[in-house]
């Protein structure tokens, strides 16, 4: 009775803190299946980034008292640390020793009908990906016959920043294997679809939390790039910024979904430019290591909220690339200049083929961009659109290859090389 | 570590498809850069099919550290 008061005590008053540093968002992959009231016993299958995970964990079942498998560098043998652990719910597992009591345990509260929480990796993961897992939990849901529930937390245990659990659907072993003893190879293979599907929630997370940070219009986050916005667009009656073949009712610039500006670079104020003409859409910037100086820590953080993501051009920068991606997934706007550095002859010739791969692997429309070179006072920065194009159009097939991607940078500055041509030759109306 | 490397050998294929090399060519000491003939761009899909085959993601320090394919099916082999 008193270890039961305690419970719920000290779970009613941490409470507040929980919401208040985890801030957790859960994302179900089916809400009927699995949810926050979900009854009968269960085993939680999980991930292991930090020792916060139970405390999360805990609370995702907001009414029912979750058990957990605790090692023995958490769960003390004797004193007031082993009394709270056995009363938030803890079974010691210590793994110093072949000591198999924990299984009964654990057998005997998931025939009471219990959710046990299971991390299977035995140890926090040091390299942010989902480590091997230990085959135990298999022959416990093979015994009790109780389905497991995969979920993935992104291990985000920041003061200010928010957590993200992803619950997936039951898994139901006896559907795969109807044994008694299996075999060896039989455990194996099952513990290793589980760990699939975990790190399927992984990845799958990730693409949820783009379209809530890069999709949404409404958030506090964005309060400095909208203002980035503000401030380029106030800029256009200095520069006097102005878009040409916007296309019938400016439909280029009201475009929907992922979207791929690329264009020449002949200026510092090409961003400017573009941003301007893109004052509807939220911008994000693939900008040169060499514009974040070393020591500016102030500026190298404004240029980071206004939406600069820094890439190292010398290096294959995959993180700056998956920030990139992460903008695209999201359904946001990158602008990307694939000359990678600025050319003032408005030359269309040295460019990389990042664009492409980008393109190819979020399925963004690529919206070419012409910059004129007009460094002028009172003169207009012209912004000249060409076709829309999309990768899919290109090349159909599900592997294409880096010879496709070189294809489709050419049709694409082929497309830029012919908007310069025209505005040399002939001018260009809006 | 050969089902890796066969792995690997396939998703370098869908990259590379023009390429002549064979499975039987590719051992554990050929190199990544000098070796298969990727451009940085291509370095980066290589890693985006791994990532993807293997459900795994890799840092720039660990892809810096892969000069050889014996590397890479190294590193797999103990995290994926």
């Amino acid at each position: 009775m008193i270890s039961w008061l305690m419970y719920w005590y000290l779970r009613v008053s941490a409470w507040p803190i929980y919401w208040l540093m985890f801030a957790r968002r859960t994302y179900y992959k089916d809400k009927k299946d699995v949810n926050k009231f979900y009854k009968g016993p269960a085993i939680i299958v999980s991930n292991h980034k930090s020792i916060k995970d139970f405390p999360l964990m805990m609370f995702f079942m907001p009414f029912r008292k979750m058990y957990c498998q605790m090692s023995e560098a958490v769960y003390k043998k004797k004193g007031f640390n082993a009394w709270i652990m056995k009363v938030m719910g803890g079974i010691r597992v210590d793994r110093t020793n072949s000591e198999m009591s924990f299984l009964d345990k654990t057998e005997e509260l998931l025939e009471k009908g219990k959710v046990v929480a299971i991390f299977p990796e035995g140890k926090l993961s040091t390299n942010g990906n989902v480590g091997k897992f230990g085959n135990s939990y298999i022959l416990l849901a093979l015994r009790t016959g109780v389905p497991i529930i995969p979920v993935y937390t992104d291990g985000q245990y920041k003061f200010g920043k928010r957590c993200h659990l992803s619950v997936g659907k039951k898994i139901f072993l006896g559907d795969y294997c109807e044994e008694v003893n299996p075999s060896r190879e039989t455990i194996e293979s099952l513990n290793k679809m589980v760990r699939r599907e975990v790190m399927k929630l992984g990845q799958e997370q990730r693409h949820l939390i783009n379209v809530d940070r890069y999709g949404k219009l409404l958030a506090l986050r964005n309060f400095m790039k909208d203002n980035g916005r503000l401030t380029v667009f106030t800029s256009g009656l200095y520069f006097k910024f102005k878009a040409f073949n916007v296309g019938p009712h400016k439909e280029k610039l009201k475009a929907k979904g992922p979207l791929l500006l690329i264009a020449n670079h002949i200026s510092f104020i090409d961003p400017f430019s573009v941003i301007a003409t893109f004052w509807r859409r939220r911008v994000y910037i693939l900008t040169a290591e060499v514009v974040f100086t070393e020591g500016h820590n102030f500026r190298n953080w404004l240029l980071k909220e206004i939406g600069c993501i820094r890439i190292d051009r010398y290096s294959n920068d995959k993180e700056a690339f998956e920030k990139a991606v992460d903008v695209l997934d999201g359904g946001g706007t990158l602008l990307i200049f694939p000359n990678g550095r600025i050319h003032r002859d408005e030359s269309t010739d040295d460019y990389k083929s990042g664009a492409a791969l980008l393109a190819a692997r979020t399925g963004a429309t690529v919206q070419p961009i012409f910059l004129k070179n007009q460094m002028k006072k009172w003169h207009k920065v012209e912004v000249h659109l060409g076709t829309p194009k999309t990768f899919k159009e290109y090349c159909d097939k599900e592997y294409p290859s880096t010879q496709d991607m070189a294809g489709f940078m050419d049709e694409l500055f082929g497309e830029i090389n012919f908007i310069k041509n025209e505005v040399e030759n002939n001018g260009r109306d809006n | 570590m050969e089902e890796i490397i066969d792995e690997l050998y396939e998703i370098y294929k869908n990259i590379e498809q023009d390429s002549e090399l064979k499975r039987e060519d590719v051992t554990p000491e050929l190199r990544i850069k000098e070796d298969l003939g990727l451009n940085s761009i291509g370095l980066l899909y290589l890693v985006m099919g791994i990532e993807k085959a293997f459900c795994i993601s890799l840092k720039n320090s660990s892809i810096e550290s892969f000069i050889t394919i014996g590397d890479v099916a190294k590193y797999l082999e103990e995290n994926a």
